[in-house]
């Protein structure tokens, strides 16, 4: 039986008469990746203040670890967010910021802050205040920062905005990795649908401060029919490849384009395959559009 | 409680206003005491000064900074009349109040707050912490002024000439007290308002005496009600760092208690409202 770490009920934020958030219950198992799909202005970073205890509830209660009301302040401390922008101190170095936190936190030594910056790349840094740095680095600071103490649940808003495509990448190792070997649960928010598709294992789908939906990876794959989308010079010949290699959930879409919806994970691989067999591939890509429908179409107005 | 000290501590020393306000002190405070001489001897300056003081019908409702340190008969200067000159103009409190809004302010306005406001198990903690720091820099103020003072006393050619310790003692607590709990105000004030310029200028206005001088208006009014002997500013904090000197043993009692007040009145708002509202 899975294990809520976080469960709320009929959670609701009003700033004036209107309703950032509007009484949503959402439930994320320990160990997930859970991922907040929404436009701007759908409430998700209300929310994630909420539960990161930045803001309290205008009405309706959260649970956290299998506590609430009075009792959450005993697991505070087990939580850690990285919201909106990373707050720093534009005066101090990256160590410094880090090093405020961990005092804070009751850490000792050098190397827990210098392992910290390496984690997320920024170990050569220096003594560079962290006013200097690009929205990247202070990005990457941000979700270091979010580590310090590591938490059992990771809360972080939008934090691959203002990262290169570099840094996409080793920000979402480093929390798949986190999320394994740490059994660290992350509730992550963002609108890139194709990053967050790519680390997420649980969805939930935000529009105008409700909780309009909430799926698993697989669930959201199913439904969105994710596949694979290769273009070739010869379709024919490419469709025995793929008898080949033991797939046959595939179709020849037009005279150059066919789509796999099978084992989207090794897309390397079949470029490769194909490849060898003589089969010019032009593009090949796992194909996102229709997740982007799928989100489109459960927000809509 | 001890680690969210610590790390008040840490960001308060780390601060370059930290360093700033005190060089600036220190160096201004050797020259100005130095120079108290020079600007003693002068008889144009003596009478200038002598004419400002004789438009005075009301010490407190003049508004602005103004100290006068006193030689003793032998032309050298009493350790406490160093302290209290310098305490009773606001000279110090101007200083404290500027680096509590500039110290109080800077997690909420850099967003530093986010980091930690949130796994925090109570919020008083928080307010806590901070009046420790400002407590901290209160003491460091006061002996960088001290030190400063006594050395512009050397440089200008006098003697420090020591009072009875037990007198010493107790100016140095009760005005260390009242800086204080008058950083603790500007702190609570920067907590709920969260807004440096507003800060500042209520920090400076009470510096500069120009809430004392809107107290003396609020005193006329409550004359012609019947108060006949109302003094608002006698009930304030700032009123007792500007009365509080060698002489004002009397008060003494007194003076505890509105500091006491006070320190409880903006510690419990300023947890109270950090308690109740968003952080962010």
């Amino acid at each position: 039986m899975s294990e809520y770490i976080l469960q709320t009920h009929d959670l609701r934020k009003v700033y004036g008469d209107q309703a950032a958030v509007d009484g949503i219950d959402l439930k994320v198992e320990r160990g997930a990746i859970y991922g907040l799909i929404g436009k701007n202005g759908a409430g998700k970073t209300t929310t994630l203040k909420m539960i990161g205890g930045l803001s309290a509830p205008t009405s309706g209660s959260f649970s956290l670890f299998g506590k609430s009301g009075a009792e959450l302040a005993q697991v505070r401390g087990r939580v850690s967010c990285l919201i909106e922008d990373p707050g720093l101190f534009g005066n101090l170095s990256a160590y410094e910021n880090l090093k405020a936190k961990c005092l804070c936190y009751g850490i000792k030594g050098d190397d827990y802050i210098k392992k910290l910056l390496a984690l997320v790349g920024l170990a050569d840094v220096g003594k560079k205040k962290t006013k200097h740095f690009s929205l990247g680095m202070r990005q990457r600071l941000g979700i270091a920062l979010a580590m310090v103490g590591e938490p059992d649940l990771l809360v972080l808003d939008e934090p691959i905005n203002g990262l290169d495509p570099e840094g996409i990448v080793e920000i979402r190792d480093m929390l798949t990795q986190v999320s394994k070997e740490k059994g660290i649960t992350i509730l992550i928010s963002s609108h890139i649908l194709e990053e967050l598709s790519k680390v997420a294992t649980h969805y939930g789908i935000m529009s105008k401060g409700r909780l309009v939906e909430q799926l698993t990876a697989e669930e959201l794959s199913e439904r969105c029919s994710l596949r694979i989308e290769a273009v070739v010079d010869r379709p024919e010949f490419a469709s025995t490849v793929l008898d080949g290699m033991g797939i046959t959930n595939y179709k020849v879409t037009d005279r150059e384009t066919i789509q796999i919806s099978e084992r989207l994970e090794d897309v390397a691989y079949i470029n490769r395959e194909l490849n060898a067999a003589g089969v010019l591939v032009s593009k090949i890509a796992v194909n996102n559009e229709s997740l982007e429908s799928y989100f489109l179409s459960r927000t809509a107005d | 409680m001890l680690n969210m000290i610590r790390m008040e501590l840490y960001r308060m020393v780390r601060m370059k206003s930290f360093w700033v306000i005190l060089i600036i002190v220190g160096v201004v405070n050797v020259i100005t005491v130095s120079l108290n001489d020079v600007m003693k001897d002068s008889p144009e300056l003596q009478q200038a000064i002598e004419a400002a003081e004789s438009e005075k019908d009301n010490p407190v409702a003049n508004i602005g900074m103004s100290i006068t340190m006193e030689r003793n008969e032998d032309g050298n200067y009493g350790f406490l009349e160093i302290i209290t000159s310098a305490a009773k103009g606001m000279l110090c409190a101007l200083f404290i109040g500027i680096f509590t809004v500039i110290f109080a302010t800077a997690d909420f306005n850099s967003g530093y707050i986010k980091n930690y406001g949130g796994a925090v198990k109570h919020r008083w903690q928080m307010v806590f912490a901070k009046g420790t720091a400002v407590l901290a820099y209160t003491v460091i103020f006061f002996a960088l002024f001290i030190a400063s003072s006594c050395l512009g006393v050397f440089l200008g050619g006098h003697k420090v000439v020591m009072d009875p310790a037990g007198k010493i003692f107790e100016v140095l607590c009760i005005q260390g007290l009242l800086h204080v709990v008058f950083g603790w105000i500007i702190m609570s004030l920067c907590l709920i308002v969260r807004n440096n310029l507003i800060s500042m200028i209520v920090a400076c206005c009470i510096s500069m005496h120009v809430f004392a001088a809107l107290y003396s208006l609020a005193d006329k009014g409550l004359r012609k009600l019947g108060w006949k002997n109302a003094d608002i500013l006698d009930y304030t904090v700032s009123g007792r760092i500007m009365k509080y000197g060698i002489d004002s043993s009397n008060i003494l009692n007194s003076t505890l208690v509105v500091a006491a007040a006070f320190a409880i009145a903006a510690c419990l708002f300023g947890s109270l409202y950090l308690t109740k509202k968003d952080l962010v």
